[in-house]
């Protein structure tokens, strides 16, 4: 699936809770604890989010060209937002990351329940991303 | 020390050559005075002097007590500060849910609470939390207002359970 095929898909199940701001919520939190583990070892301080009130832990790595990232954080609320992103980036490639022009959280009205502290957190997230994305585009081009 | 901002009363004189700056602290206090707040500030007294301070503190103590016997009863809550004489103020903790979250699903059904450390972060530390929910009750809030709270972690409780 195309990053802009998920993102419509989300905005689609989105739909479905009618701008219900509990039930849009508790979905939120309720795709967080679908989020596959994250090792341990990986929650370190240098993996550790910046400018995310809360504690959100992000890395990646490479597989045949693709983005793998895996996340988590001590909030349920943001680990299900960082789950969102997820799901849009994951088996991406690097250059289709950077590219990406996410629209998917204006259309669900995400600024109107998390506020802006979360926003801005949530804006450092997908910078990180991108920034992970940055990083495995530059290596590949220096070994070629 | 020069002003960083002009406008206003701020200002002596100002010619094509000259600009003089007012005396202190009108040099430093740029704009239009916050006239609108005073005129509010009169009402906000009045308001205060009409109820009477002890039974605003009567009233505030009785939503605290209230308050506090309806949330200490609920499972997997522990309050922070049980001092006898504190103000109108009840903190707590939910077992394995982070106070932000609290906050946030309180906040999708219109119920403000803070959140987090609340600038006491040594206190937090020694207490080994991370931070807690805190609700706060004043003379406009009512104890119908404290059953939707307490309805309200309720539900949270159950979903995150």
């Amino acid at each position: 699936m195309t990053i802009n095929q998920q993102q419509d898909e989300i905005i689609s199940e989105f739909s479905l809770l009618d701008g219900d701001m509990e039930m849009t919520v508790f979905y939120i939190m309720e795709l967080g604890q679908k989020l596959p583990l994250m090792a341990e070892e990986l929650k370190s301080e240098e993996n550790i989010v910046k400018g995310c009130q809360s504690k959100v832990w992000l890395t990646s790595k490479m597989e045949q060209d693709k983005i793998q990232f895996s996340a988590d954080s001590n909030t349920a609320i943001t680990k299900g937002l960082v789950s969102l992103l997820i799901r849009i980036f994951n088996g991406q490639t690097a250059d289709h990351i950077l590219n990406a022009d996410l629209y998917f959280m204006h259309k669900i009205g995400m600024e109107r329940f998390i506020g802006t502290q979360r926003s801005n957190g949530f804006a450092a997230m997908i910078k990180q991303m991108k920034l992970y994305a940055l990083a495995f585009k530059t290596k590949m081009e220096v070994k070629l | 020390m020069p002003p960083y901002q002009g406008g206003g009363e701020m200002i002596k004189e100002v010619t094509f050559e000259k600009t003089t700056y007012n005396d202190l602290p009108y040099k430093f206090e740029a704009g239009t005075p916050n006239i609108a707040d005073v005129v509010a500030f009169k009402f906000a007294m009045d308001f205060i002097t009409e109820l009477g301070r002890e039974n605003i503190a009567a009233h505030e103590h009785e939503l605290l007590r209230y308050a506090t016997a309806r949330i200490s009863k609920l499972q997997a809550i522990k309050l922070v500060g049980t001092a006898n004489a504190k103000v109108s103020v009840l903190s707590f903790v939910v077992d394995g849910i982070h106070p932000f979250d609290i906050g946030q699903m309180l906040d999708a059904r219109g119920i403000a609470v803070r959140t987090g450390h609340h600038c006491t972060q040594p206190l937090m530390d020694r207490f080994g939390i991370e931070g807690t929910v805190r609700a706060s009750f004043a003379v406009y809030n009512t104890t119908q207002e404290i059953d939707q709270l307490v309805e309200a972690l309720e539900r949270v409780i159950n979903f995150m359970k």
